[in-house]
């Protein structure tokens, strides 16, 4: 199954900046919550997104959702023991994330 | 004490240098800065900006809440002679775009999440990141001499759409006004003050300066809301707070409140009787419940931006906590009178300071004032300035007053503004001239009326509309209006024309009393119908961005722009704001409003903080559970484990806490690892032990806690909490020893590090020593509580490791790994 997102970035940054640390510590890990620049944050919620359409997953499991990236640098999530591959685009204002669900794990 | 200009106050600082400055939570850590840290970022600050080619007389707008880094940032900035622009952090765009023309500011500094658009027309820094840029630059003030007279800040009166006016206050207008309140209060280094209001009004800023020029602490949180404010009194044992009236109101609501729901309501009102006869000692004795819910230490509130209403400030007073209520405007730096804490007064706003000189004109008692703190004018303005200016050139106030005793009693005001329980000054001419665009009745006239603490926008109507329409049209028109303007309630005027003055302008004097008899005696004034403070409304208002007309109670909340982003904002609002969890998934796409607020009504409330035991840290519990310790250590764990150490000296030079972790083979490893450290290391060295295990094994936990200081840790996120307890840890000087596969190893064979590590490793900024057992694997295996086999073991104790915070949290922990792997 596949999954997309395309994310506004001024429109999220206004968010974070609503709903503040507990949004963030809300819609994202500890660990990948290092880097806190609004278009990389905006990135990975796009692809959290993504991965919650082709998981056909609740709202609300954002934390169970954990981005990290492979040997050569491409970003994968993981859901439990399920793998998604997803790939994150920016450019200007947007940031857009498709996801798809692996069989297994590579 | 006087001082000329900032670079004399700075200086002045020095005698204060390893004392506890500024305090503020970054991510887990707490970060704290001394005096010399401070004077040293203030100078980096100062350089940076300079190098940046700003100087003498440029502008430089802060938009942003408080925070150490917007102190930093304002006294860097004086130190060269540039001026702040100071704009609150809840303005709209356009309102700091009026600022912004007005002021032709050469760089922003915003808050990093703050007004995104405008970035598109200014050159904008974010804050937070001001320590970064500036890490490499000098430590030493670029030499530049002040003379007292550059412009020091621009502050807007009020975030009015018409008109704002930006005052001008010079770096001797201020600091005369921190020197008239140090001498006022006798501020001493051991005040610990936490931050509540933000620094962008004068109040604040200026309050932050006299408590450092006293040598006090001051403590920030990330953000303002009744949770924060309370978790910061508990953490940072707080004695004294600077207030607006609302926050003891909403504070003493609460209180009463949880009276109330345990049955004690009328045992606190009795005991509210009884502690008027006794002595302070005694009245916080005697509460001392509601102390310990407020810190424990909270000794007294410096009270301003509105008078505080005195059954409010008698009963705080009642309950032990000293009310110093103090008057100001931002015109005059802004203190122009406060009270004295051992000689104070409930029904004053207190005596004039010391170099404020006062009186009250004869005719109308209005409050006029001269003196080093009254400003300089309004930024390009010099009608408005020379009209607050009497002929002989004392500032008018525009409140009338009285003098009992040299005690200051403001009365009223002769101009109509309206002061918000908030502090928030309206004016009514603003709305007007908003609402004269699009005229919708025949005549209005704004007033405020008084309701507990504050007074309220009102607005009394000349129209033959029906209710409903009336109410339509008012909620448009508050959509065109700065949030805090808005008008909460409307009466209609019983005739067909507002009396006049004689130059035909309406009489907002008998308006505004008309209005306020009317309110407490007639029932028919009608209220505009969503209540004003609602929180939920407010809540789905920020979230939504809708006007808070639009949000009817049956609508649904995905028919007002609700999607899975905003769902989440609405939900971490509700947390902060109302302290209560609600879950995302329980909020659909038919969710309506009323069935919101139910939930909310519904919802478990939040915990302050972790709630695991405080007794494991308590001195004599350490003792025996010392003793206790290494009689285990040496009677018990050494029948099974012949052990010896390799790599002692390694960590014979380490001064100060580390993070010790290990490989986790067995369960006897945290033993065997506390055996293996100096005495000195593992008096001081607290085990991180798996929530779910403390949790299901309470006699384990128990003697772990005992034993091995062990505090919980998580294995799934949530892991914030624990990363923070942690910090905390680490931050009291403990030893953190952890296990970063986070589960024993099967097999005995390395299993992967979890990512959290390397946050640790990054974050806490302390040493990093892998400590690996080898032999232990099978002495007392997963799901075992009894040894299958003597074993004998190596301890390899590997070099400490530093990381910067430059490193990423995965490098880190990749680090990590591969340094276990090869020990």
């Amino acid at each position: 199954m596949l999954g997309i997102d395309l994310v506004h970035i001024p429109e999220f940054q206004k968010q974070l900046a609503s709903g503040g640390d507990t949004f963030l510590h809300k819609a994202f890990s500890t660990t990948e919550l290092q880097n806190q620049r609004p278009e990389h944050l905006a990135g990975l919620w796009a692809a959290k997104e993504a991965v919650m359409k082709a998981g056909g997953l609740k709202p609300g499991k954002w934390q169970d959702i954990q981005i990290s990236h492979k040997q050569n640098g491409a970003p994968i999530a993981q859901v439990g023991l399920d793998v998604y591959e997803i790939s994150i685009a920016h450019h200007g204002e947007y940031a857009v994330a498709v996801a798809q669900r692996l069989k297994d794990e590579p | 004490m006087t001082y000329h200009n900032f670079s004399d106050f700075l200086g002045s600082l020095e005698r204060y240098d390893d004392r506890l400055a500024l305090t503020i939570r970054t991510f887990i850590k707490i970060e704290r800065l001394n005096y010399v840290d401070l004077r040293r970022r203030v100078n980096q600050v100062a350089q940076y900006l300079q190098s940046e080619g700003l100087k003498p007389g440029d502008r430089v707008m802060v938009i942003a809440p408080s925070s150490p880094q917007w102190v930093e940032l304002f006294l860097g900035a004086q130190l060269i002679g540039v001026t702040i622009v100071s704009v609150d952090a809840q303005s709209s765009l356009e309102t700091v775009q009026g600022y912004a023309r007005q002021t032709e500011p050469q760089r922003i500094f915003k808050s990093r999440y703050l007004l995104p658009e405008l970035a598109d027309h200014y050159e904008t820094i974010v804050l937070e990141e001001i320590d970064s840029l500036c890490a490499g630059q000098k430590q030493t003030a670029p030499a530049y001499q002040l003379t007292g007279r550059e412009l020091a800040v621009i502050v807007f009166t009020s975030g009015t759409t018409a008109d704002p006016k930006g005052v001008m206050l010079t770096q001797r207008n201020i600091l005369a006004n921190v020197s008239g309140v140090q001498e006022a209060l006798t501020i001493d280094p051991n005040w610990r003050a936490l931050s509540v209001l933000p620094l962008s009004h004068m109040y604040e800023l200026t309050g932050c300066l006299a408590l450092l020029s006293g040598g006090a602490s001051i403590f920030y949180v990330p953000r303002v809301t009744p949770l924060a404010i309370v978790r910061g009194l508990k953490d940072y044992q707080i004695t004294v707070m600077l207030a607006v009236p609302q926050l003891l109101i909403q504070f003493l609501e609460r209180i009463r409140q949880a009276a109330e729901q345990t049955g004690r309501s009328a045992l606190f009102e009795h005991m509210l009787r009884i502690a008027s006869r006794l002595p302070f000692s005694a009245r916080r004795l005697l509460f001392r419940s509601v102390h310990k819910g407020l810190g424990g230490h909270l000794d007294m509130v410096v009270t301003g931006g509105a008078p505080i209403p005195l059954d409010v400030a008698t009963t705080w007073e009642r309950m032990g906590v000293r009310m110093v209520q103090g008057y100001g405007l931002t015109e005059s730096a802004p203190i122009i009178a406060v009270n004295n804490p051992t000689a104070r007064r409930l029904d004053s706003q207190g005596p004039p300071l010391g170099n404020i000189e006062l009186r009250l004109d004869d005719a109308t008692k209005e409050v006029q004032v001269r003196g080093p703190s009254v400003f300089a004018g309004y930024w390009q303005n010099t009608v408005a300035t020379k009209a607050a200016f009497t002929s002989d050139g004392w500032f008018k106030t525009g409140d009338v007053g009285q003098l009992d005793n040299g005690f200051l009693q403001v009365r009223g005001r002769t101009k109509f503004t309206i002061t918000l329980a908030s502090g928030l000054k309206v004016m009514p001419e603003d709305i007007e001239i908003v609402a004269e665009r699009h005229p919708r009745f025949k005549a209005l006239c704004i007033v405020g009326v008084h309701r507990a603490g504050g007074e309220e926008v009102q607005t009394v109507i000349i129209s033959d509309k029906s209710d409903h329409a009336i109410n339509t049209a008012i909620a448009d028109l508050n959509s065109d209006l700065e949030s805090f303007q808005h008008i909460s309630s409307w009466t209609r005027w019983p005739e067909q024309d507002f009396p006049r003055t004689r130059l035909l302008k309406v009489d907002r004097r008998r308006v505004q009393d008309w209005a306020n008899m009317s309110a407490h005696t007639k029932p028919q004034v009608s209220v505009v119908k969503h209540i004003p403070g609602d929180p939920l409304v407010t809540i789905i208002r920020l979230a939504l961005n809708k006007p808070t007309e639009r949000i009817h109670k049956h609508d649904r909340l995905s028919d007002l722009g609700l999607d899975s982003l905003r769902r989440l904002t609405v939900v971490s609002l509700i947390e902060e704001q109302l302290g209560v969890h609600v879950t995302e998934a329980a909020i659909t796409q038919h969710t309506t409003v009323t069935e919101l607020r139910h939930m909310v009504e519904r919802g478990t409330p939040v915990m302050a903080s972790p709630t695991w035991p405080k007794w494991t840290y308590w001195p004599w519990v350490r003792i025996l559970g010392g003793v206790l310790r290494e009689t285990l250590l040496r009677g018990v764990v050494r029948i099974w484990v012949a052990q010896r150490t390799e790599g002692a000296n390694n960590i014979k030079d380490l001064s100060g806490p580390a993070l010790y972790i290990f490989n986790h083979v067995d369960n006897l490893d945290g033993p065997v690892i506390y055996r293996a450290l100096p005495r000195s290391v593992r008096r001081h060295l607290a085990v991180a032990t798996a929530d779910d295990v403390m949790h299901s094994h309470k006699v384990l936990a128990f003697v772990q806690r005992l034993c091995f200081a062990a505090f919980n840790f998580a294995r799934v996120e949530p892991i914030m909490p624990s990363m923070e307890y942690a910090a905390r840890l680490a931050d009291q000087g403990w030893n953190i020893a952890l296990a970063p596969e986070g589960k024993i190893s099967a097999d005995g064979e390395l299993q992967p590090f979890k990512s959290g590590i390397g946050l640790l490793a990054v974050e806490l900024g302390i040493p990093v020593i892998p400590v690996k057992t080898i032999g232990l694997y099978g002495t007392i295996p997963l799901h075992k509580i009894w040894p299958k086999k003597r074993s004998k073991v190596v301890v390899r104790i590997g070099r400490p490791v530093y990381f910067d915070t430059a490193t990423t949290y995965d490098d880190a922990t990749a680090q990590l790994q591969k340094m276990m792997e090869t020990l």
